[in-house]
């Protein structure tokens, strides 16, 4: 099947959506809603595009591609339209990204940044000035809902219902302003997954009382420390705490899910109760001392053990939670140094 | 630590700075003396080193304007048009006819309020007290010139990528007016006071003096390479900012002592007023940002209405804007010398490297040159001469 | 697991069994839940409780505790009956189907409804669906494997995945869920009394020689012993120091009454974790170490893949890699033991584990590999099994049901099983200094079906004093209707109620699992 986009012929399957098509040869389409792990939503509008023969412009993500279409996705007439649904979301957009967590990896702002640059600032577009509105209660105690923020773009609505399976959420369509909201709070799981697809700052995290700007804060790529699935997840860190915990979708084995204890299960690393020194019993209280003290005495009383005991007398439990080289010299210190096969960990337990 | 200098015989070791009225900073002078005569100096830097071309890896373009107020802090302006310049040259942005004068304005009265401070501390340094006070009336106008546009009199940030933060306003131009108007005969205040006071001359005739070839090889520039006899001048041998466009002499010494850097400042001085008259005269109507939205901020009274140019304006300064790859050194005449920026852009919203040429620092490198065979308290006139600044220097 | 967490999509029918996926494993049970929904494939719950899975399950069988092989072997009785075993793949790659047949043939659908509690009728359909399936694939967790015949329920599944010849193909196999993210690496890298990295027996004179050259040292050839049998011989006084890293054996083993005077008993025990855990107590030395947040490194997971682990941060105070710490104290004994760093272990260790030869860090960079990986231009085995069983032929072995050790009685009315719930995490460490997992399940519970309870004349959040033959605990209890009557289930992650003081210490004779999932207990009011 052949389709032209822009000019240029493209031999493509049946099947595949024109935005599928565009993504796949490189070819720049504008999107808010669309997420490529569930159907397409077509809430925002910003995909549309061109096509020959047909009156009105079509959204790219939900037409299919037909034998022999003309796309075009760059003409004035698209642009003007993509511009005109922008504007439409921002006049309800309150005017508060200083204060928002989204914003700098906000895809409103984004958008704004790449489409707004032909003419210079619109001065149609004006949003609600700052309402100091509270955040409402959400389904979960992990997430912050500000409705006022909300683009209705349906993400996290569909995300919840289609990908997680737990139709959580639905959209409440009375009063003048729609909103999300968490209808069957008790079936939540706090997966967090709404929280990841948001594309403003309606959905934040709550746990880390500290917020990081993009721009300030590294992320490293990691595994979860929970189950064995061994989710890969990125620790997003600003002044050595952990703030928040996000996910590359295209990494198995996870391929960008979380749940609860992935996505907001890590206030214990930086949690006041870490052990920070060595410790050692005397008088039957516990001392904080130096490694040097800490590290002699216990290679001491296990010198003493094994020469008056023999090495069988020592035992020693590897884990489960520490990494592959961990254990390796775990298990090397204990045969190697100790002398004993007594090794063992809480695989069965 | 041990010292570069070890103590033989009857040599002396001292330390000059780093705490020393004279040293203009944290300079610190390692001297070996033999009686009064200095057999050899090292200077020491970095005790103001910051890691300012590092933090300039780390910061967006934008940010990194505020950085460079704080290399030669006694003329900010300059520093700002320097690395503007650099970035503009980067990425291809063409800043407005109106901007590219009032940058002249602004560049030559941070020239005008730099040298002012030169000559006021410099004759204290060497025993002269009166002169501060003058010098320091005039510098205090402009000053609050700066004030007037920027808001900050010593770290204005006001030169901006893309043309000028904001555009000027009458009143500046009135208070500016007065300025050029009187500041001539000021000029003759100071050279009063200072050009045949025999005391000045006996500390500066024949004192410190670098040859017309030793001021070339060394790669000094400004007023110390001019002193020397060089008449070269960025403005005139690289023009930017349309400074072909402007009537002006480059005054140049014959001796290279601290007599002759005296002079060609003193010169310079009159030059500077010379361009600005004729700026003053010919500032076109017009806007001071060049017009490119993804770069440059939309106004700030929008900002807080508007919630595309609050996005525009919140991207901009978190660095959204991308430059292409490439590289550039882009550099001016600064009112020490030469400043110049070497900027590797890897295609990312923060440079990959960010080099600083200071004039400061590479002027500095030939004070050894020359001190050493010359009286201990000459040092002090000609550190004094060199007009170094440590903000620059250790960078 | 012998395939992937991925190719579980080609799969026409999965059989979950002893696996609360939703919630132990989140991740994976929303895999299974958005396949049975979007794509219809037809998942076969067998589990006691009426688990969250069974809403997405096209079948759901309600088995009592420890009657998996009972319901396995009828499952099987089923498929010879009515001929949906495949002939050819038995015929040319097991052995031992003979002796295996005529101990299923008295598994009918009949006699295993008596002793599982689930009707013949599920059993039949349950077989037919897997049997009839072109793909299908097993997953089984705990449930399976902590009783006292744990082996003998995996060997059944695996006569049952053999029968059928789902093995070896995508979307096929026989797949337990680790449990915790690195048992997998735990156990592949020798963390065990019988086996060097890589699963090479100490026992083996060659192999123990290939490590005494590797490392410089005369090794024992004597296998270790097991964690339950650690405390035991701690308190006969054979075993005098533990060296515990990472672990919590407090609140996670069984028997702990048992276990605490051992723990007392003991000379010397140092404790090398990241908080000061109830273990803590009883250590002569407790030593600071880094979270995984704070150390580069690798984990396996579930399914073989090794996985980089990266320094996002820096340790708190003075706590230091546990590697660091062992080569420390290897050093001060004597042993020159020193690394630059994780990397350096790594190169190490995978010249002397086969599986991992061919994992660099460098490989690992983005996406892990699944070993075995030999060389290093091998792409990874997503799948083992492929095309010939890796022992040469399946073997089926015929296995006979068994009733769990501990059965109730008059005094001990109720079955407990025990294991996690979704909010936290094993001894509760991490997860209860977390505020959504506290939010939600904030203290340690009992689910109890609402009859029982009415029985007893408990209402929801009442205190109640649980007892077994070994110990007793005090907790809530929640009403639940997931919950069968006559079993109760609680979870381990609580210091308050200790769980694990009520489970018994027999063993599985093979595996050394503690049967964690049968405990008779009696419910009374405090």
């Amino acid at each position: 099947m052949l389709v032209k986009i822009n000019g240029q012929e493209y031999e493509v399957d049946q099947g595949t959506t024109i935005l599928q098509i565009a993504r796949e040869k490189g070819i720049y389409i504008p999107t808010l809603c669309y997420l490529e792990r569930v159907s397409p939503i077509g809430s925002c509008g910003l995909c549309v595009v061109e096509v020959e023969g047909q009156d009105e412009l079509v959204q790219a993500c939900n037409t299919y591609v037909e034998d022999g279409m003309v796309i075009n996705t760059d003409t004035p007439s698209v642009k003007a339209a993509r511009k005109a649904a922008l504007e439409k979301i921002l006049e309800k957009h309150p005017l508060d990204c200083p204060v928002c967590d989204k914003a700098g990896e906000c895809k409103l702002q984004d958008l704004v940044y790449e489409l707004g640059y032909e003419e210079r600032i619109s001065h149609k577009v004006v949003g609600i000035p700052l309402l100091k509105e509270p955040p409402v209660s959400y389904s979960t105690p992990g997430i912050k809902y500000y409705p006022s923020r909300c683009v209705l773009c349906q993400r996290c609505v569909t995300i919840c219902s289609e990908y997680v399976g737990r139709e959580v959420l639905v959209v409440n369509e009375e009063g003048d302003k729609p909103r999300i909201e968490p209808l069957y709070a008790d079936r939540c799981i706090s997966c967090g997954e709404c929280l990841a697809v948001c594309p403003v700052g309606a959905l934040t995290e709550n746990v880390s009382p500290l917020k990081v700007r993009p721009w300030q804060k590294k992320v490293s790529r990691t595994v979860c420390p929970y189950c064995g699935v061994g989710c890969v997840l990125e620790l997003n860190v600003g002044d050595n705490r952990v703030v928040k915990v996000t996910v590359d979708e295209s990494i198995p084995p996870n391929y960008g899910t979380l749940c609860v204890k992935g996505r907001f299960g890590f206030e214990f690393i930086n949690s006041e109760k870490r052990l920070k020194r060595p410790l050692i019993r005397k008088n039957d209280e516990f001392q904080e001392v130096s490694w040097d003290e800490a590290l002699d005495f216990v290679a001491e009383k296990l010198t003493a053990i094994k020469e008056s005991a023999g090495p069988d007398a020592i035992a020693g439990l590897a884990s489960a939670k520490c990494t592959n080289e961990d254990n390796y010299v775990f298990q090397k210190f204990m045969r190697a140094v100790i002398g004993t096969n007594n090794v063992d960990h809480c695989a069965r337990l | 630590m041990t010292l570069p200098l070890k103590k033989e015989r009857d040599e002396m070791i001292l330390n000059m700075g780093p705490q020393h009225p004279a040293t203009h900073g944290v300079l610190r002078l390692l001297l070996e003396l033999e009686g009064e005569v200095v057999k050899k100096v090292v200077p020491i830097i970095g005790y103001l080193h910051r890691g300012i071309e590092k933090l300039g890896e780390e910061r967006t373009y934008i940010q990194n304007l505020v950085l460079t107020d704080r290399l030669d802090y006694t003329a900010a302006m300059s520093n700002n048009l320097s690395y503007a310049l650099a970035v503009e040259r980067l990425c291809g942005i063409e800043v407005p006819e109106r901007a590219r004068v009032i940058r002249v304005i602004m560049a030559e009265l941070a020239r005008i309020a730099a040298h002012l401070l030169w000559i006021g501390t410099y004759a204290l340094d060497i025993g002269a007290i009166t002169p501060f006070f003058y010098c320091f009336r005039e510098r205090e106008k402009i000053m609050d010139m700066f004030e007037m546009v920027s808001g900050q009199r010593l770290t204005p940030s006001y030169i901006c990528i893309g043309g000028v933060r904001k555009d000027i306003t009458p009143t500046f131009l009135e208070a500016l007016r007065n300025f050029t108007d009187t500041f001539e005969s000021y000029i003759l205040d100071y050279e009063g006071l200072l050009s045949k006071n025999p005391i000045w001359l006996a500390r500066t005739r024949d004192v410190a003096v670098l040859s017309k070839e030793d001021a070339i090889n060394w790669g000094t520039t400004g007023p110390v390479l001019r002193a020397s006899g060089v008449q070269f001048d960025f403005r005139r041998a690289t023009p930017y900012c349309g400074y072909e466009n402007y009537e002006f002499e480059i005054p140049y010494g014959t001796r290279g002592d601290c007599y002759d850097r005296y002079r060609v400042r003193m010169e310079e001085l009159r030059q500077s007023n010379r361009i600005l008259k004729q700026a003053l005269n010919n500032l076109p109507d017009g806007p001071v940002l060049a017009d490119v939205p993804y770069i440059v901020m939309p106004d700030k009274s929008q900002v807080l209405t508007d919630i595309e140019a609050l996005i525009k304006h919140f991207k901009i300064a978190s660095g959204a804007f991308q430059i292409p790859k490439g590289e550039v050194y882009s550099s001016i005449e600064n009112p020490k010398g030469e400043l110049g920026f070497y900027i590797v852009s890897d295609g990312s919203s923060r440079p990959y490297r960010m080099r600083i040429k200071s004039s400061c620092f590479v002027n500095l490198s030939a004070l050894p040159f020359m001190v050493e065979g010359q009286m201990v308290a000459d040092v002090v006139a000609a550190v004094g001469s060199i007009d170094i600044v440590l903000g620059e220097v250790d960078r | 697991m012998t395939n992937s967490l991925a190719d579980i999509e080609e799969a026409e029918v999965i059989l979950v069994i002893g696996s609360n996926t939703t919630e132990n494993h989140p991740v994976f049970g929303m895999k299974l839940r958005r396949l049975a929904r979007r794509k219809g494939t037809r998942i076969i719950v067998a589990d006691p409780r009426k688990i969250d899975l069974t809403e997405d399950a096209f079948l759901y069988l309600p088995i009592k505790p420890g009657t998996d092989i009972a319901l396995i072997n009828g499952m099987m009785n089923v498929i010879l009956r009515e001929g949906l075993h495949d002939e050819d793949f038995i015929a040319e790659h097991t052995e031992g189907f003979d002796e295996f047949r005529k101990v299923v043939e008295k598994y009918t659908p009949e006699y295993v409804a008596e002793i599982t509690g689930v009707s013949s009728s599920d059993i039949e359909k349950a077989a037919r669906l897997y049997g009839s399936a072109q793909r299908a694939s097993i997953i089984y967790c705990m449930g399976i494997t902590q009783h006292t015949k744990g082996t003998n329920n995996v060997k059944s599944l695996a006569n049952l995945a053999l029968l059928c010849g789902n093995i070896g193909k995508p979307g096929t196999g026989i797949n337990p869920l680790r449990g915790q993210n690195n048992v997998q690496g735990a156990c592949d890298m020798g963390g065990l009394p019988a086996t060097y990295p890589g699963y090479q027996q100490v026992a083996n004179d060659e192999i123990r020689k290939k490590f005494e050259d590797a490392w410089g040292v005369k090794l024992s050839g004597k296998v270790g012993l097991t964690v339950v049998e650690m405390g035991d011989a701690a308190l006969s006084g054979d075993v005098k120091a533990f060296y515990v890293m990472g672990e919590n054996p407090i609140l996670s083993d069984p028997n702990l009454h048992h276990l605490e005077e051992a723990l007392q008993k003991l000379e010397f025990l140092v404790v090398q974790d990241i908080f000061f855990t109830d273990t803590c107590k009883y250590a002569h030395a407790v030593l600071p170490a880094a979270a995984y947040a704070e150390k580069d490194g690798t984990f396996t997971n579930t399914e073989r893949r090794v996985q980089r682990v990266r320094r996002a941060l820096n340790p708190p105070g003075e706590a230091r890699d546990d590697w660091w710490i062992l080569c420390e104290v290897a050093r001060r004994m004597g042993y020159e033991m020193s690394y630059k760093n994780s990397e350096e272990i790594f190169e190490e260790l995978r010249k002397l584990t086969p599986q991992y030869a061919g994992i660099t860090y460098k490989r690992i960079e983005t996406v892990g590999i699944q070993w075995p990986c030999p060389t290093e231009d091998h792409p990874g085995t997503p799948i083992l099994h492929v095309g010939k069983i890796a022992r040469g032929k399946g073997l089926f072995t015929p296995i006979e049901y068994k009733p769990p050790v501990e059965q109730p009685d008059e005094e001990y009315t109720f079955i407990l099983t025990t294991g996690r719930n979704y909010y936290h995490y094993h001894t509760g460490t991490m997860t209860r200094q977390c505020m959504v997992c506290n939010f939600y399940v904030p203290e340690p519970y009992l689910e109890m079906n609402p009859d029982d309870a009415r029985e007893l004349g408990l209402n929801d959040g009442d205190a109640v004093k649980v007892c077994s033959r070994r110990g007793e605990i005090e907790l809530k209890v929640k009403l639940s209707s997931r919950m069968k009557r006559g079993e109760v289930f609680s979870t381990f992650h609580f210091s308050e109620a200790r769980v694990n003081l009520l489970t018994g210490s027999e063993l599985d004779p093979i595996s050394k699992i503690p049967e964690f999932k049968v405990t008779a207990v009696k419910v009374v009011k405090p």
